[in-house]
């Protein structure tokens, strides 16, 4: 035991391409993994100043810890515009989808755990392709009453009693 | 139905687990009723849960529908107000609507009328549409049909067919992986055709631009 508290309240997004497994079934190897490098370029450029970080590469999807709760929204959302942007100029051949949801979580050594994390991985599994779904607590945590936000739904996640209510952005 | 009549329509949110959800929009009803579960209200938005297996809901005509739920039926019958429904397994049925937001991971989607915008997202299980504003509709394997769309529209398919019947000129934005793509325009109508974002068709003029996009499946764009 070191005594550092290895706790910390944050936002957790995961990103996933959708259709990558075929992509790369059609178009090889060598096309998938630019198409991955791409991602996390442009991830890189959005998370610079925002104190944001890659944890880690997941297949084809990201893994995104934000210190900070007042940014993730934001971020997310730039995120999702600038691989949307990317796949209308044809320069990003398909489209990623995003979840985000914030709470406690644990550190590990670089890795992030926690419940927070595995709420974050369900989320994303429900967007559609172009799309940025949020936790309604990701969205009052991040004093978001301004941005056009849409009710999706509640849904339920193994573990938890009460139902996660989930936001679409609108934008 | 005028936005601020939206704004100041009636909110009911339903949560159940599994079970057959029956919501009746009923132009006679001024008030939510329910068989079946629990309600509450706050302001504008009226609560609805239920473990029940059959949660039967009337609500005043155009109010708006949150519902979520993991398995079972969900059917929203009558004119109603905005809809989002999600659920891991449900079929869902919506007969009339101003706006449309269906998810299912495995149960089928079936959409009659929306007024504005439609979205809806299913996995293996096919999603029908049969008059919609705008469109926004996904599935990995399951088959998309759209037959009247009045505005524009963006489906995304993996391995599905998407079949689309614009019935006006509004631009298309159609993908699939491995899935046949079928678009049909009115008679008269110029679109610009793109595919893979070369263009394929371009006249002179035109009035709106398909773009359709598939890496292995064939690829149809014609006028009706």
């Amino acid at each position: 035991m070191t005594g550092h508290d290895p706790t910390r309240v944050g936002g957790a997004l995961f990103t996933d391409i959708v259709g990558f497994t075929e992509f790369t079934d059609s178009r090889g190897d060598l096309a998938a993994l630019e198409l991955l490098e791409r991602q996390t370029a442009v991830a890189e450029v959005v998370l610079a100043g925002t104190g944001g970080r890659i944890v880690k590469e997941l297949g084809d999807g990201l893994f995104i810890w934000f210190d900070e709760i007042s940014v993730s929204l934001g971020a997310s959302i730039d995120l999702m515009r600038s691989i949307e942007a990317d796949r209308r100029a044809g320069t990003f051949p398909l489209s990623i989808r995003l979840g985000l949801h914030c709470g406690d979580a644990m550190l590990r050594g670089d890795d992030v755990i926690g419940h927070t994390v595995n709420i974050a991985a369900r989320i994303v599994d429900l967007a559609s392709p172009g799309e940025l779904l949020v936790s309604e607590h990701a969205l009052r945590s991040a004093a978001s009453d301004r941005l056009p936000f849409v009710a999706v739904g509640p849904t339920r996640v193994k573990g938890i009693a009460d139902p996660i209510w989930l936001h679409r952005f609108e934008g | 139905v005028s936005i601020t009549e939206l704004h100041d329509a009636l909110v009911v949110r339903v949560t159940t687990t599994s079970g057959r959800i029956e919501i009746t929009s009923d132009p006679a009803a001024t008030t939510v009723r329910s068989v079946g579960g629990s309600v509450e209200r706050s302001g504008s938005v009226t609560t609805v849960s239920s473990t029940a297996a059959r949660l039967s809901i009337v609500v005043p005509e155009r109010t708006h529908l949150v519902v979520g739920t993991t398995s079972g039926r969900v059917d929203v019958r009558g004119r109603a107000g905005a809809v989002s429904v999600l659920s891991t397994s449900a079929s869902i049925s919506i007969e009339n609507a101003v706006s449309v937001d269906a998810r299912s991971e495995s149960g089928a989607i079936r959409i009659g009328q929306v007024l504005a915008e439609c979205r809806a997202a299913a996995s293996a299980s096919r999603v029908e549409v049969e008059r919609c504003g705008s469109a926004h509709v996904t599935t990995k394997s399951g088959r998309i049909t759209l037959r009247s769309v009045h505005g524009p529209v963006r489906a995304h398919c993996i391995s599905g067919r998407i079949e689309i019947a614009m019935a006006t000129a509004a631009d298309v934005d159609a993908e699939t992986v491995s899935g046949r793509i079928s678009v049909t325009v009115p008679k008269g109508v110029r679109a610009r055709v793109m595919a893979d974002r070369t263009q394929a068709d371009v006249p002179e003029e035109f009035d709106c631009t398909v773009v359709v996009r598939s890496v292995s499946g064939r690829i149809d764009v014609s006028n009706r």
